[in-house]
C-alpha cells in the first residue's frame, strides 16, 4: 500500500459546542458518534477501531483509559484508545486513523475528538489543564501561562513585522462573523476591534477577547479507504494528506518567536507530496487558540506572506470573500474550543465546505482546503489537505 | 595567617516605605517619628524574596569578594528570626544555591537581632580550631511589625553575610566577648504572627545594658580603650538608641554616623549591627580599627574588634558597596507595601 | 512542584548548572543525560554564568496557579551568554520602557510560585536588570 493512498471521510458528527452540562463526556461522545453512524446508517458493528482525541479528561474529570470508556457507553466492541497531543489531541488521532486504513489493515474507522472542560469548575483547575501542554518545569513552574507565551509572539510578530494591535484584533472580529452564520458555533455574536482591545488584559498585549473559551464538545468523522467509500458516496471527500510537524515543546528553546516551525514543515511536505502549493489551497481552517496564533499559522502555511498575516486580515484577505478565506467555521474562538474536538471539527468544517452544505459561509469553487491543528504553543502541528 | 573576616557582602530589597507613608495610614505625626526614632524609610522584600533569598544573594556577593571557591566553605551558619520554614534549615537552601554541599556544616540560628554575629563567633570558633578552612555567617532578616505598632515604623529587610578563615583577611579578629542574660525585652511565641515588646523596657534595662556591657567587656579584655577605635558599629533597632550608647560611652559621632543604614533601610535585625560593620568596612582604610556590637532581644550583646588590612584595597573591586543597595529604592505606598508583606490574604 | 521533582530539578533551578556534551560540545540547560546534537551519552555538569540577554517579555496580568500574588509580573525568554535561551520571571523592573530586547540581564535568586501554606517552598532563579 502506497503513501499515496486517498482515505475517505464518508460521514460526519458534531454536536454544539458551549457549556453542556447536561452531558456526561460519554453523553456528547454518543451524540457526535451516532450522527456519524446515522446519516450514512453504518452500523457500529462495521466500525474497526476508535480513535479517540482528547486532551485533558484526565486533568478536568480525572478520567482516563477514555476509549474504552467512550467505547463502552457508546456499545463500541472494536479496538478504542486516546491519543493525546494537547490542542493537536484530535487532528494526530486522525492522522493515526488515516495510518490505519493507509496500512490495509482496516477499511472503516472512526475518529471521534472530544473534551469536556466544564467540569472543572474553579478558573485555575481548567488554566492548569490548559497549561499541561507546556513544559510544565522550565516553562509553567517559572511563571509561564498559554497567554504569556502567545503574548511574546505576539510583541515578537509585532516588532519584527510591524504587525499592529489592531490587526491582531481583526482576526476575532473576523471569525466571530464567521460564526455568527455557523449554526453550531458557541459564539454566534459579532464583535468590534475596540471591544477586543477593551476586554481584560491576560498577558500584554494580548487580553481576554484574543484567547479562547472553555467549552464542551464532541465531532466525529467516519473514515474509510477509498474502495469502501464508493460504497457510501458517489463523490468523496478525500483527505489527500495528513503530516505531522514537530518543534521543541518551550517556546524558547525555538529558533523563531514569529513561526511555527513545525507547521512550515508539514505543509511544505504536504505540499510537495501532493505536488500543489499553497495558492492552490481555497481555504484552510487553522488552530486560532489565541488570534495571533492564526496570523502565524496562515503565513506558516505559506497562504500569505511571511509577516503580512495582520495586514493581510486587516485587508480582508482571510474573510469570507477574500482571496484566501480562514476559519470559516468561526475558528477555535468563535465555534468554540473544546480542545481534543477542535481538530475533527476542522475537518467537518471542510467536509461541509467541500460538499456544498456550509449555508451562508459557503465557499464557492473549492479546489482543495486545509486544515491546521497545533498542540501547545505549537510544538505539535498537523496539516492535512482535503478535496475531492 | 591570622583569623579575620576574607569577605564580606549584603543585600537589600530595592522597595522602600517611608515612615511618613506609614504614619499617614495611621493618622500618627511622621514628621515627629521620624525625627524622633531618626529613621527615614525602611527596605521593603520583593513578593519573590524572603530570608532565604536575601542571604543567597549576600552571601554570593560576599563569596565573590573573599575570592573563594565554594567548596572551600566548611559551615554556613544563617541568623534570623524570620527564618522561612519554622522546621527545616535556611541555611542548607544557602548552601546549595552557592554549591558549597555536601561537604560542609550548616545551621540556623537565632538570637532576636544577633543571631547574625552568634554565627560569626561559631564560624570564627571553627576556623581557629582548624577544624575548617573557611565558614561563612549570614545575618538575614525580613522583619514583621505588627501594622500600626511602633516597630512598623522600622521592622526592615537586608542580609549581611561575611566569609571567615585565616588566608589574607581585609580585617583580623582581634577578640571578641559576649555579655548575655535572661531579659524579655522583645519575642515571639510558637504560631504567632507578630512579635511583641516591651515598650521602653526595651531601652535602658535591655539594649543599653547589653550593648554597653559587651563593650566595655572586650575593652577590659583587649586592654584597649574606645580611643583606639576608628569606627564604630552598633546594633541598630532605629537611628536614635546606637546614637545614644555611643555618647554614654564618650565615642564621637563621626566614628559611628557611617554605620548608621538604619536611617535609609529600618533596622535589618539580624543583619543589623552586620550592616553597619560591612559599611564601615566598604569605607575603612587599612589599620583602622572597628568595633562591632550587636543587641539581640532576649537579651544579649556579641562585641568584637578588628584590624583592617591591606588586603581590603586589593579586594575592594569585587565588592558591591552598601551605598549602591541603599541608593537602588523605589519606593511603595502603603498599600503596596501591604501587598509586598504579605498582609492581604488571598486564600 | 512534587518534593522528589524540587529536589531533582535544585541544581538546574537553584545556580543554573547544565550539561556539556564532551564529544561535541554542545551546551543543554537543563542538565540532560543525552547530547541530542550527537547522541552522546558523555557529558559533564557545566556552568552557566548566568549572564543573559533579553529576548522577548511580556507583563502577565492573568497570573499562573501560584504567581497570583505577584500580578502584574514580568516573564520573558532570555539567552544566556553561552547561547542558551531559557523562560523566566523578570523582577525588579521598575520602568517597562528598559524592557527592550538585547536588555542585559543577570540571574537572581528568588522563590518561584507561593506553594501552600504546608507544601514546600520552591525556589529559583529569575533575570533581573544589570544595571539598577
Ligand atoms: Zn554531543
Amino acid at each position: 500500500m502506497g503513501k499515496n493512498e486517498k482515505v475517505a471521510v464518508i460521514s460526519t458528527g458534531m454536536t454544539e459546542f458551549g457549556d453542556l452540562y447536561e452531558y456526561e463526556i460519554t453523553g456528547i461522545a454518543n451524540l457526535a458518534i451516532y450522527e456519524a453512524l446515522n446519516n450514512l446508517h453504518i452500523k457500529k458493528e462495521e466500525i474497526e477501531s476508535l480513535y479517540v482525541g482528547n486532551m485533558g479528561s484526565h486533568l478536568f474529570e480525572g478520567q482516563e483509559n477514555l476509549g474504552n470508556l467512550i467505547a463502552t457507553y457508546a456499545g463500541l466492541t472494536c479496538p478504542a484508545f486516546k491519543i493525546q497531543a494537547a490542542g493537536a489531541s484530535g487532528a494526530v488521532a486522525l492522522r493515526n486513523a488515516v495510518k490505519g486504513i493507509q496500512s490495509g489493515s482496516k477499511e472503516l474507522v472512526m475518529v471521534l475528538g472530544v473534551e469536556k472542560m466544564t467540569e472543572a469548575t474553579k478558573q485555575h483547575e481548567a488554566q492548569l489543564a490548559l497549561a499541561s501542554g507546556l513544559d510544565t518545569n522550565w516553562e509553567t513552574r517559572m511563571g509561564a501561562t498559554l497567554a504569556s507565551l502567545f503574548a511574546i509572539m505576539a510583541r515578537a510578530h509585532m516588532r519584527e513585522y510591524g504587525t499592529t494591535r489592531e490587526q491582531i484584533a481583526n482576526v476575532v472580529v473576523k471569525n466571530h462573523y464567521n460564526a455568527s452564520l455557523n449554526p453550531k458555533a458557541q459564539y454566534k455574536n459579532r464583535v468590534r476591534v475596540e471591544s477586543v482591545l477593551r476586554s481584560k488584559l491576560l498577558s500584554d498585549p494580548l487580553r481576554l477577547f484574543d484567547a479562547c473559551a472553555l467549552s464542551d464538545g464532541a465531532a466525529s468523522v467516519v473514515l474509510a479507504s477509498e474502495e469502501v467509500a464508493y460504497s457510501y458516496d458517489s463523490d468523496p471527500v478525500f483527505i489527500y494528506q495528513i503530516k505531522q510537524g514537530f518543534a521543541p515543546i518551550a517556546l524558547h528553546q525555538r529558533e523563531s518567536l514569529t513561526e511555527f516551525s513545525g507547521t512550515k514543515f508539514a505543509a511544505e511536505k504536504a505540499y510537495r507530496d501532493m505536488g500543489i502549493t499553497a495558492a492552490d489551497i481555497s481555504l484552510a481552517e487553522v488552530h486560532d487558540i489565541f488570534s495571533i496564533a492564526e496570523i502565524i499559522a496562515i503565513e506558516s502555511l505559506g497562504l500569505v506572506e511571511k509577516g503580512k498575516g495582520g495586514f493581510a486580515t486587516e485587508n480582508g484577505d482571510t474573510a469570507l470573500d477574500g482571496s484566501i478565506p480562514i476559519n470559516t467555521s468561526g475558528g477555535l474562538k468563535g465555534r468554540g474550543a473544546p480542545l481534543g474536538a477542535t481538530g475533527v471539527a476542522q475537518i467537518i468544517e471542510l467536509f461541509d465546505q467541500i460538499k456544498g452544505n456550509a449555508g451562508d459561509r459557503q465557499i464557492k469553487d473549492i479546489k482543495y482546503a486545509l486544515a491546521h491543528s497545533m498542540g501547545g504553543t505549537g510544538g505539535t502541528s498537523v496539516v492535512s489537505i482535503l478535496g475531492r | 595567617m591570622s583569623l579575620g573576616i576574607l569577605g564580606y557582602g549584603v543585600y537589600i530589597p530595592r522597595y522602600r516605605i517611608s515612615v511618613h507613608e506609614i504614619a499617614r495610614i495611621w493618622h500618627e505625626d511622621g514628621e515627629s517619628i521620624s525625627k524622633g526614632i531618626n529613621v527615614i524609610e525602611k527596605a521593603v522584600p520583593a513578593m519573590d524574596e524572603d530570608t532565604a533569598t536575601i542571604s543567597v544573594t549576600a552571601v554570593q556577593n560576599a563569596l565573590r569578594h573573599s575570592g573563594l571557591s565554594p567548596s572551600e566553605i566548611g559551615a554556613i551558619y544563617v541568623g534570623s528570626e524570620s527564618h522561612p520554614y519554622a522546621v527545616k534549615p535556611t541555611a542548607v537552601t544557602v548552601a546549595e544555591a552557592i554549591g558549597a554541599t555536601p561537604h560542609l556544616t550548616a545551621a540556623d540560628l537565632e538570637f532576636a537581632c544577633k543571631a547574625g554575629t552568634a554565627g560569626m563567633q561559631m564560624v570564627f570558633g571553627l576556623v581557629a580550631a582548624d577544624e575548617i578552612r573557611a565558614g561563612i555567617a549570614v545575618g538575614t532578616d525580613c522583619a514583621q511589625g505588627r501594622p500600626g505598632d511602633a516597630l512598623e515604623y522600622t521592622a526592615g529587610a537586608g542580609g549581611a553575610a561575611f566569609v571567615i578563615g585565616k588566608n589574607k583577611p581585609i580585617a583580623t579578629l582581634e577578640g571578641m566577648y559576649s555579655y548575655t542574660t535572661d531579659t524579655p525585652d522583645f519575642w515571639r511565641r510558637e504560631g504567632a504572627r507578630y512579635p511583641s515588646h516591651a515598650g521602653r523596657f526595651t531601652g535602658a534595662p535591655s539594649y543599653f545594658r547589653h550593648t554597653l556591657s559587651a563593650t566595655q567587656g572586650l575593652l577590659d579584655k583587649l586592654g584597649l580603650s574606645l580611643n583606639d577605635f576608628d569606627r564604630v558599629s552598633f546594633h541598630q533597632p532605629n537611628g536614635r538608641f546606637p546614637l545614644s550608647a555611643a555618647k554614654a560611652l564618650g565615642i564621637p559621632l563621626e566614628k559611628i554616623q557611617d554605620a548608621l543604614c538604619v536611617r535609609r533601610i529600618g533596622n535589618t535585625y539580624s543583619a543589623s549591627s552586620m550592616m553597619g560593620f560591612a559599611r564601615q568596612l566598604d569605607l575603612a582604610k587599612p589599620g583602622e580599627r572597628i568595633l562591632l556590637v550587636s543587641y539581640g532581644s532576649g537579651a544579649g550583646s556579641d562585641a568584637f574588634s578588628f584590624v583592617v588590612t591591606d588586603e581590603i584595597l586589593e579586594k575592594r573591586e569585587r565588592s558591591i558597596p552598601v551605598d549602591k543597595y541603599m541608593d537602588r529604592r523605589t519606593e511603595l505606598d502603603y498599600a503596596l507595601y501591604a501587598k509586598h508583606r504579605g498582609k492581604i490574604i488571598m486564600k | 512542584m512534587g518534593v522528589a521533582r524540587s529536589w531533582r530539578t535544585q541544581k538546574s533551578r537553584y545556580r543554573l548548572t547544565g550539561s556539556k556534551c564532551t564529544k561535541c560540545g554542545a551546551l543543554y540547560f537543563p542538565i540532560n543525560i543525552v547530547c541530542i546534537k550527537c547522541t552522546s551519552l558523555d557529558l559533564e555538569e557545566f556552568q552557566f554564568s548566568g549572564k543573559a540577554k533579553l529576548i522577548e517579555w511580556t507583563r502577565v496580568d492573568e497570573a499562573a496557579k501560584g504567581f497570583e500574588h505577584l500580578v502584574p509580573y514580568y516573564f520573558g525568554i532570555v539567552e544566556l551568554e553561552e547561547g542558551v535561551r531559557i523562560s523566566t520571571q523578570i523582577v525588579d523592573v521598575v520602568d517597562e520602557n528598559i524592557l527592550q530586547p538585547g536588555l542585559q540581564l543577570q540571574m537572581t535568586f528568588r522563590k518561584l510560585g507561593e506553594g501552600t501554606e504546608e507544601g514546600i517552598i520552591n525556589y529559583g532563579l529569575k533575570a533581573e536588570p544589570v544595571d539598577w
